[in-house]
This record gives structure tokens, C-alpha cells and sequence, in this order.
């Protein structure tokens, strides 16, 4: 339980990226950097701190009970409105049998279809995932040396895709699975001149995260002056538009509240007014309020 | 539909107000909100600070108040000077890649060039911006008209509201406000 009256503190893990300029910068929000946080925040006990961009860019891997997670950061953007990050999730499957060891790569992105691709190990006794001559390995999966196996041997010599024969299709049977194990990439585009990655903690964590997202400034309260001449009798018209007070708000005498803004008018300086527009969005629907109250004579 | 307080414009046919004339309204504060869609690094030697100094033209810079405030401010005191700085960037974009400034590509948001009217450009002399960024990429950008400030007059608070303007306000004036405030943005979210 927290401290009696104490307020936890919100922090959230987030990439920090350096290049020539002083300071640092993030990439903009998108589902991927969410998903990319999300992992930040999940594995940042096993993440480095700092992690330098000598050349074209730097892979990281972190292996844990079965999940690989891989990173790699990639420096190829020359804007950065083109930095990015790209996720591929997928599932690995691995049977041992007859001298045999097989793995199943399942693709899980939903744009993936769950494609399944094949893939055969070398096999060299005693070195595989379960031993199966033991029973009791081959009932209880692996999982830690099924990663840690996958993560050593995938991209080698050591595994070589293969198509599956009808044999092995038999073959692979949830008795003779030995290890499953959850791989997460990420490809993270950065621009060209970063130098270096930072993971780090930000103390500042978004709760709302949509509204965060990156948007265009859009006129939100547009406020205008103005002035007005003419015969105007006041209380007749505070009585038609039902005003409560005898004046309005702001020192005015009249208050035209419309659905595209609010409009003043002032007390009588020498024959003029002051008229103010307030809370508009835009020039041309603030003068066809003026024109249609100044039209109403 | 126009209602004036539960009213609709077509009952209005008693009212009297006999206005003969109205002179043009003119823009004395304009809000617009954006967001540059990450965090943002809003310190005195951060890459914030470092950007708008590289990319705009030289501002007032208030940094956050650690625990009180999470916004920087950066003040202009005419939004005239960054439309001629937008131009002398576009035109060393124009040069090529060893005048442009690092992330800034050829596809930078193009500016209004110094084309408008005289009334225009007297206008935005006379217009100051002031921007709020928070860490969490909220942008405020407001636009507004001040008196000089004229140390021969004892009344200072007097000086600081916003008094009406003679300056011409048009649709088109209002329309390069925007796009500037547009430029400014990308130049902040992708520099």
C-alpha cells in the first residue's frame, strides 16, 4: 500500500534519441512506438541505459523465459518525420523426434494471415531442447532452453528452412512439442545523424493517449474588435433577447451569444461602439455574425 | 443555426439596433492548438530550445518550473520576423542540401513568401507570438495584438490590453497567421 497521503510517483520507460543537436528527441506516437513503450516499460531491468549508433545502426536481444525479444535499430532516415518503428510478432514452435528437431515459425501480426514457415536444426545429441529418451523433459516443455536454443541457432548454418514432408507433419504432435517461444522484433528507424539511444525513465507518463497524437494546430478561440455606429436602444433589445442583467458580460450592453461565437456591443462613445467577437474560428464567420446583427435594423 | 441567448435569428424582426455602418473587425487574439505528437526535450540546453534557435527567429524563452509547470514558453514579439526567417530558409532549401539544416528536407511546409499587401505586413509587425510547449507535445500558439510598450507613459497596465488595432485585418491576412503557425509546427515536430 502506498504511503498514507503520499502520491506515487507515474513514470513511464521511453527511447530518447541523440543526434547533432543538443537534447534529445522521441518519435512520434504511433501504435508501433506505443507497443515499442509498452516493451520499454516491460523490459527495462534488462535493457542498457545507453546504447551508441557508431555505424549503420545496432541490434540488441533480450532472452528470457520463452520470448526473445530483438531490437534493431537501424539509422536510415533522413527526415524525422521518416523516423518509424516497425513490430513482427511471432510464435515458434519446436518437436524433437527421431534424431530430428523441428521448429514452426508462426507469424501473429494480424496482417500476416499466420503464415507458417519451416525450418530443420542440426541435430547433436544431448544439445537439443529436450532429451527424447526422458519422458518427463519431453511431457514438460522447456521453455528457457527452447529460447535461449532459438535465439543462439536462428539466422545460422544451424537452422535451414525446410519443407515439411508428411512424415514430419505426423511428427508434430503436441506430445512431441519440446518448446514454444514468443519472438517480438522491433525495427527502429531513426535518422541518420543519431548518435546515440537512450532507455530511459520519464516521469511525465501520458494517461490519455490519443490525445497526444500528433496533429495539426487548428484555430481553437479567434477574438476580434470592431466598431459599430448607429441609433442602438439598449434595453429594448436586452428585453428581446431575454438578457438578464441590464448589461452584459465584459462591461458590454449587448451580448449576442451564437453558435459560431459570442458578440458585444459596447456603450456609446461619440456615436460609436466598440464591438468585440470572441471566440470564433475563423474571420469570415465572425463578420456574417456582424453583418446579419447589424442587418437586422 | 444562429440562435441569440434560446432565440432564433428570424425573431429578431423587433429589435431595432439601427447599426448603419461597421468598421472591419480586426484579430486581436488568435489560439490555435496543436501537437507534435512525442515528447519533448523542453530544457534550457534541450533540443527544443536548440531547434528554435537554430530554425526561427531569436525569442523570449521562459524554461519549465520543475513541479510547477510542465510548458516552456518561447515569445516573439512580431510574427513578421518569422515569416521573412521562413523565407531565407525556403530559399537556402532552394540552394540544396549543404545550405539546408539538418532534418529540414525540401518538403518543409512552403511559406507565403513576402508577398502580401502593405496593410498585411504592417499588421503582423505589429502581431506577437507566444508559444506554449508541453512535455507531452501540446502546442498553444498565441497570436496576439499588444500596444508598444512606451516608457513616456506612466500607465503600464493601461499599455498591456489589447486595444483595437487601425491595421487592415483580412481573411487573407488571417489565412498566412495560419499557415505560418503551420510552418512553425513542422519546423518543431520534424527539426
Amino acid at each position: 500500500m502506498a504511503g498514507l497521503g503520499g502520491v506515487a510517483a507515474v513514470c513511464d520507460k521511453m527511447l530518447r534519441l541523440h543526434a547533432e543537436l543538443p537534447g534529445w528527441t522521441t518519435m512520434q506516437r504511433t501504435p508501433s512506438t506505443r507497443k515499442l513503450t509498452e516493451m520499454i516499460n516491460a523490459n527495462i531491468d534488462d535493457l542498457p541505459r545507453e546504447v551508441l549508433l557508431l555505424n549503420e545502426g545496432k541490434s540488441l536481444q533480450v532472452v528470457s523465459e520463452g520470448n526473445i525479444l530483438n531490437i534493431h535499430i537501424l539509422k536510415t532516415c533522413t527526415k524525422r518525420n521518416e523516423e518509424h518503428c516497425v513490430l513482427e510478432e511471432s510464435e515458434w514452435t519446436c518437436w524433437e523426434r527421431a534424431f530430428e528437431v523441428l521448429w514452426e515459425q508462426k507469424f501473429t501480426n494480424p496482417e500476416s494471415f499466420n503464415e507458417r514457415t519451416y525450418y530443420r536444426q542440426r541435430y547433436v545429441e544431448g544439445a537439443q531442447v529436450g532429451k527424447i529418451d526422458d519422458d518427463v523433459q519431453k511431457v514438460g516443455v522447456d521453455r528457457v532452453r527452447a529460447a535461449g536454443m532459438l535465439a543462439e541457432c536462428s539466422s545460422t548454418p544451424e537452422m535451414s528452412r525446410h519443407k515439411r514432408t508428411k512424415r514430419q507433419k505426423i511428427a508434430c504432435r503436441e506430445e512431441n512439442c519440446v518448446g514454444r517461444v514468443k519472438v517480438t522484433t522491433f525495427m527502429v528507424f531513426v535518422l541518420e545523424s543519431t548518435t546515440r539511444v537512450f532507455f530511459v525513465s520519464d516521469r511525465i507518463a501520458a494517461r490519455n493517449g490519443e490525445r497526444n497524437n500528433f496533429s495539426v494546430p487548428k484555430a481553437v478561440n479567434i477574438c476580434y474588435t470592431g466598431t459599430v455606429t448607429g441609433t442602438i436602444h439598449p434595453t429594448a433589445i436586452s428585453a428581446e433577447m431575454r438578457q438578464a442583467k441590464k448589461r452584459g458580460p465584459c462591461g458590454s450592453e449587448i451580448h449576442v451569444d451564437t453558435s459560431m461565437g459570442v458578440m458585444q456591443i459596447f456603450g456609446n462613445n461619440g456615436g460609436s461602439r466598440k464591438i468585440t467577437c470572441k471566440a470564433f474560428l475563423n474571420i469570415v464567420e465572425a463578420n456574417y455574425i456582424v453583418r446579419r446583427v447589424c442587418g437586422m435594423v | 443555426m444562429l440562435t441569440v441567448v434560446g432565440a432564433c435569428v428570424g425573431c429578431f424582426c423587433n429589435m431595432q439596433l439601427r447599426v448603419q455602418e461597421s468598421s472591419n473587425l480586426v484579430m486581436h487574439m488568435l489560439v490555435l492548438y496543436g501537437n507534435t505528437g512525442c515528447k519533448m526535450d523542453l530544457t534550457c540546453n534541450g533540443n527544443t530550445v536548440a531547434v528554435i534557435g537554430k530554425m526561427l527567429p531569436e525569442c523570449k524563452y521562459t524554461p519549465c518550473i520543475e513541479e510547477h509547470n510542465i510548458h516552456a514558453i518561447f515569445r516573439w514579439t512580431s510574427v513578421w520576423s518569422i515569416l521573412q526567417s521562413s523565407v531565407r530558409l525556403d530559399r537556402a532549401l532552394q540552394r540544396g542540401p549543404s545550405h539546408a539544416l539538418p532534418g529540414v528536407g525540401a518538403d518543409t511546409v512552403a511559406m507565403p513568401t513576402a508577398d502580401c499587401d502593405q496593410a498585411t505586413s504592417h499588421f503582423l509587425q505589429e502581431t506577437g507570438l507566444t508559444l506554449s510547449i508541453t512535455t507531452l507535445g501540446t502546442c498553444i500558439y498565441r497570436f496576439g495584438k499588444k500596444r508598444h510598450r512606451d516608457p513616456c507613459h506612466a500607465d503600464a497596465h493601461q499599455q498591456q490590453h489589447c486595444m483595437p488595432s487601425h491595421s487592415e485585418y483580412s481573411a487573407e491576412t488571417e489565412e498566412i497567421i495560419f499557415h505560418l503557425c503551420r510552418y512553425m509546427h513542422h519546423i518543431i515536430t520534424t527539426s
